[in-house]
């Protein structure tokens, strides 16, 4: 069984996840595999400085050069093929950009509607854990996840179970990682080549 | 200057401040009614013992002789650059020095600006004792607000004293979060606004005048707890410091333990620091991003001067009420070994990352391999006699 498990992995990883390591590949749904495009686009919803650690991990260590606004409008996601939404909400975050948490939701609400209508993909990641796990983190993201192809989470944000739930729902594939670091492999490794 | 030399020159140095310092705390008996300062020096070389990576130490009176003699003097750790004279970095304008001037690059190490937050000054111990530096000249300033130990919550005449195996552990202080009001030169206010505030900014309670993290830039006409952020900001000017942490800890119900916060400037630094940290010390650090409603923060306000300013807090199962029940040692959620050795961590992450931003390739040597070294460090008695 041990050694059919590590020649279907080493298979997979022969045959396209590229320099995708064998653990992260096993946790990519295949069927998503290398089809997200670039250019990707990064922006919060929530307005959690998750964000700007997802922005480094993807551009700096990985290279991957996707835009990046925080706090962007429709106008500056338009154009991406891949958008990327950080979840959590953060009072603090929502402070520094003179947001509440209802401008926010309308925000995001339009960017949503701007990525359906240029027919991009979307990957919903949560790398805050239980801090990024209240009352109006819940909200944003029981708005976003619906919306996304994928939902990448570090497993601490998921102790309850609420991941696991909405995203049965909504029928998204949900991917757990232990890290933030492998969370961005998973990206990476979702990318077309 | 090898370390044999190094050595006894920092033992003599250090002999020489001890003995003024003493003399001073005795000299002055007599000359005041209230209870004499037990002096940052003296608090500090009873728990710490420098190691061979500091090649100085120097009393924050020497640059604001106002605070010589008084319980708000702390001393200061200098590491030279273990690689020699390491690369110079393009300074912006703001201290003294002008833009565009090549300097040697400096970092500054800040813990104890509130005495309860232990595990930061710990780390700071630890560096002293065991860290060398390479790329960069370093400073480290274990106990800024040496009045804050001078009492606790529990007792406005005396700090809690930590031991983690009684008769013996090494001990350690453990203070408050404000200065101790009997050595301050001017009474609380009824509110109080940090000097740096934005207009329309909410006025704090008054004994925050007290709260060193309150009043930075600092100044010299006010309370002795503004003085003291005055000498420390004199301090990073002269050195010319281009990356400055200041190591805390939070309480469960402030949202801030385990947390990484900075200015917008500096957020991407940090933000590779938080990566780093999931993998060096294996806990996962939240990054806030600070704004002016951060008025007479240490790492706000040093970040004006174009310094590279961290600040980095851990959770104190014990705040905010300083509870003693709590044993700091065992704590099953968060113990104190794990906290020092986080911050010693987010340190070299903060540098390291701060430093590839400046040009300079900055590494701290000596950090612990576990939180069981540290955890054996706290342990043991203090090692090595007193200078």
């Amino acid at each position: 069984m041990k050694r059919t498990v590590y020649f279907i992995l080493t298979l997979l990883f022969v045959l396209g996840f590229g320099s995708t390591s064998a653990q992260t590949a096993a946790l990519i749904p295949p069927q998503l595999a290398g089809i997200f495009e670039a250019p990707g686009f990064i922006t919060s919803a929530g307005q959690t400085s998750d964000a700007a650690i997802v922005k480094v991990l993807v551009n700096t260590r990985l290279k991957l050069n996707f835009g990046y606004d925080i706090a962007a409008k429709p106008q500056a996601v338009s154009g991406a093929k891949t958008l990327v939404l950080v979840l959590g909400a953060s009072n603090k975050g929502l402070g520094a950009a003179g947001l509440s948490i209802e401008q926010e939701t309308e925000r995001v609400k339009a960017v949503l509607a701007l990525a359906k209508s240029e027919h991009m993909r979307i990957i919903a990641m949560h790398t805050g854990g239980t801090a990024r796990r209240g009352e109006s983190s819940n909200a944003i993201i029981a708005l976003c996840v619906p919306h996304a192809d994928v939902a990448i989470v570090v497993e601490g944000g998921n102790n309850d179970g609420f991941f696991t739930d909405l995203c049965a729902k909504e029928k998204v594939p949900l991917v757990m990682v232990p890290s933030i670091a492998e969370a961005g492999n998973v990206l990476k490794g979702l990318m077309a080549k | 200057m090898n370390y044999n030399k190094r050595g006894l020159a920092v033992a003599l140095a250090v002999a020489a401040l001890f003995v003024l310092c003493i003399a001073q705390a005795f000299g002055q008996q007599g000359s005041q009614k209230r209870e004499q300062p037990a002096i940052g020096l003296s608090i500090v070389l009873l728990e710490v013992r420098p190691g061979p990576g500091v090649a100085r130490i120097f009393l924050l009176s020497d640059l604001d002789s106002g605070l010589a003699g008084t319980a708000f003097d702390t001393p200061v750790f200098e590491f030279a650059d273990e690689a020699g004279q390491a690369d110079g970095v393009l300074h912006p304008e703001g201290a003294n020095h002008t833009e565009g001037e090549l300097l040697q690059p400096a970092l500054f190490v800040c813990a104890g600006t509130h005495e309860n937050e232990i595990a930061g000054i710990l780390a700071a111990y630890w560096l002293i004792e065991k860290g060398r530096v390479h790329g960069a000249k370093l400073f480290v300033m274990p106990r800024a607000n040496a009045a804050g130990a001078t009492w606790s919550l529990q007792n406005p005449q005396s700090p809690r004293i930590l031991q983690a195996i009684p008769g013996i552990s090494r001990t350690f202080r453990y203070g408050a979060r404000l200065s101790n009001l009997a050595y301050e030169t001017v009474s609380d206010p009824p509110l109080f606004s940090p000097p740096a505030a934005p207009a329309g900014f909410p006025a704090l309670a008054g004994q925050e005048m007290r709260n060193l993290n309150r009043e930075y830039p600092g100044s010299t006409d006010s309370s002795m707890t503004a003085r003291l952020a005055f000498a420390i900001t004199s301090l990073l000017k002269k050195e010319n410091i281009s990356i400055a942490i200041d190591l805390h800890e939070a309480s469960a119900g402030s949202n801030l333990g385990y947390s990484i916060v900075t200015r917008p400037e500096s957020l991407d630094e940090a933000a590779l620091a938080v990566l780093d940290l999931e993998e060096t010390a294996g806990k996962s650090f939240r990054l806030e991003e600070s704004k002016p409603e951060f008025a007479g923060y240490s790492h706000w306000e040093w970040g004006k001067l174009g310094i590279h300013a961290f600040l980095v807090e851990t959770f104190n199962p014990a705040q905010p009420s300083d509870d003693p029940a709590v044993d700091q040692f065992n704590n099953a959620k968060s113990p104190l070994a794990e906290r020092v050795y986080a911050h010693l961590w987010a340190v070299q992450a903060l540098m390291a990352n701060a430093g590839v931003s400046l040009g300079i390739s900055v590494n701290i040597e000596g950090l612990p391999a576990s939180v069981l070294e540290v955890e054996a460090w706290l342990k043991a008695p203090l090692s090595g006699a007193a200078p």
